[in-house]
């Protein structure tokens, strides 16, 4: 196996046995994106030289000591662009590192580019990208999914050791499953959202998209925590996650909602999560089902909010300080902002700002944000009563697989139902991981099935020691597109 | 439900097109009309809740610490002289 194509916990060994050095697995995974990122597109930029340069000087003995990661593009590492996928940031240079980019080069770890995504993380297809196209590795004329499509393309296509996404009704876990890797979302404010662009407030996370479990629990050791430069980053202790990955599943209580397991799902997506449902009973786990009534409701809900928070977080881009400037000589301030972003900010964006300021628009609020907060109460009040009784629930990522490109581009509502089993996990702020749980074959492709577990809040050991159980005894994550 | 794409344009500080703002139209009145099966749910006596944790406002020692500096702050503005940001005129 060459370098790029090994876990992180597989580059460790072979560093500590000196095997392979920092400096030969940044060239290797470098080699691969010229080789193979043509057809993919999981890449906007590379950052080659500095990632080049770190490697000199990695230190191999540190927790991700040597590892190159892939960064989506909405999260600043200093010295590079971050673009969000967007016109409006297409030259923008990071004057400073994000928190996690803080800490994963604290702990050792090298950024090695940054990845393709829907533009501001709006979008399931990363179709929304106004920078570039990226396929799905097992089929290039289908999606990888989104918005962190490019981490999860990258990843799955062996373009990358392991990447960071972020997830804001699914970003994370819907394009892990369409690609065939890892994908965790972490609890609302386990990982701090500082140099994160703001889409949702709410509901943004940052975590990794991985090859293993474990993986993913070692990347999020790192990035765990409080954050002085987050309010909303949670001051708690960070366990011990590698630590707990062995544990099993023996008595782990998992949940099956009966409202995710519906018609209307693709029938091998439907096989491919009992299968994997079944490997954890035949573990030990006991399976009980819950009940979460307002799930229809979710996806709904998640639009009025979700819209509403962007619109007032993108107000930021004013063409002043930053960004995209229209050339056009303006008679007034409003004109400059109008031409300005009407200029910058791509469809699907304009959409979603327009929906969030009607929602919050005088007599609108009412009607629809303040009555979607409430619905968003009932939805967290699900899982609540559902966690007494089940320490994870197991539910598909997505009702279907991976679709083709273009198939759905004048239908934005029927995208938005692409999110229907994840949206719910951030609306109620708890965990949740994808875990490739095998394939469907759809009009003649194999396509990668995700198996979503989600866990309490701060319940990240749960749905990783569930997942890396899982891992031991099925061999769906080894599976790669080009064999 | 008919929505006032123009409207919520202007509130928003988006210039569209003849053809965006009927597109729009279109796309956003059904996404409005699936929004509306919130209102078959009773919330009466439902809290809102505007954030999964506990919000609370956190403080740092008012000390001063290192800020950005002049280059790092301008190197993105898209429009600048002599250390200045360069503004569209908004006082008369």
């Amino acid at each position: 196996m060459e370098l790029h194509q090994l876990s992180i916990t597989e580059l460790l060994d072979r560093y500590r046995s000196g095997a392979a050095s920092p400096r030969e697995a940044v060239e290797s995974v470098l080699t691969a994106i010229s080789n193979g990122d043509g057809t993919i597109g999981a890449y906007l930029s590379h950052g080659a030289e500095a990632a080049l340069a770190a490697a000199e000087n990695a230190d191999t003995s540190l927790p991700l000591g040597g590892i190159p990661i892939a960064i989506k593009d909405a999260i600043n590492v200093e010295g590079q662009t971050t673009t969000c996928a967007s016109k409006f940031l297409e030259n923008f240079n990071s004057p400073y590192d994000a928190t996690v980019i803080a800490k994963l080069k604290a702990a050792g770890a090298i950024p090695l580019g940054k990845t393709n995504m829907d533009e501001f993380a709006m979008g399931s297809s990363t179709e929304n990208s106004a920078l570039g196209k990226t396929t799905n590795p097992w089929d290039t004329s289908r999606i990888p999914g989104g918005s962190s499509g490019g981490s999860a393309a990258a990843v799955a296509a062996d373009l990358a050791i392991a990447a960071l996404g972020s997830d804001t009704g699914g970003s994370i876990r819907q394009p892990a499953s369409h690609c065939g890797c890892v994908g965790l979302k972490p609890t609302y404010g386990r990982v701090s959202r500082f140099g994160l662009v703001a889409f949702a407030s709410s509901l943004d996370q940052i975590g990794p998209m991985t090859k293993t479990a474990e993986d993913a629990a070692r990347v999020l050791q790192v990035i765990a925590g409080g954050d002085i430069n987050d309010s909303t980053c949670l001051d708690e202790p960070v366990p011990d996650y590698l630590g707990a990955l062995n544990q099993g599943v023996r008595g782990l209580r998992v949940g099956l909602p009966k409202e995710y397991f519906i018609d209307g799902i693709e029938p091998g997506v439907k096989a491919a999560v009992e299968a994997a449902v079944k490997e954890l009973e035949s573990q030990g786990a006991e399976i009980v089902e819950v009940s979460l009534p307002h799930t229809e409701y979710a996806v709904a809900t998640y639009y009025i909010i979700a819209t509403a928070e962007a619109s007032a977080n993108l107000a930021r881009f004013d063409g002043v300080r930053y960004g995209h400037r229209s050339a056009i000589q303006p008679e007034s301030i409003v004109e400059h902002y109008k031409n300005t972003r009407a200029e910058g900010f791509g469809e699907e964006v304009k959409r979603r700002v327009i929906l969030g300021t009607y929602v919050l628009s005088s007599g609108y609020y009412d009607a629809y944000y303040l009555r979607a907060q409430k619905v968003r109460t009932l939805i967290r009040q699900d899982f609540t009563k559902a966690f007494e009784n089940v320490d994870v629930i197991a539910s598909p990522v997505a009702p279907a697989p991976a679709f083709k490109i273009g198939e759905n581009a004048d239908d934005p509502l029927k995208v938005y139902l692409e999110d229907i089993f994840t949206i719910a996990a951030n609306l109620a702020g708890i965990c949740g991981i994808s875990v490739p749980c095998g394939f469907s074959d759809c009009k003649g492709s194999r396509l990668p099935v995700g198996l979503q577990l989600l866990g309490k809040p701060l319940g990240e050991s749960d749905i990783l020691r569930a997942a890396h159980a899982y891992q031991q005894t099925t061999d769906w994550h080894k599976a790669r597109p080009f064999e | 439900m008919d929505m006032d794409v123009r409207r919520a344009a202007e509130l928003a500080r988006i210039e569209l097109t003849a053809d965006e703002a009927e597109r729009f139209g279109g796309q956003l009145g059904k996404i409005l009309e699936y929004i509306d099966k919130l209102n078959s749910l009773d919330v009466s006596g439902v809290d809102a809740m505007a954030h999964a944790n506990a919000v609370y406002d956190v403080t740092r020692p008012d000390e001063s610490r290192p800020g950005f500096g002049l280059e790092k702050a301008l190197r993105n503005a898209p429009r600048k002289t002599a250390d200045q940001f360069i503004v569209t005129k908004v006082v008369e």
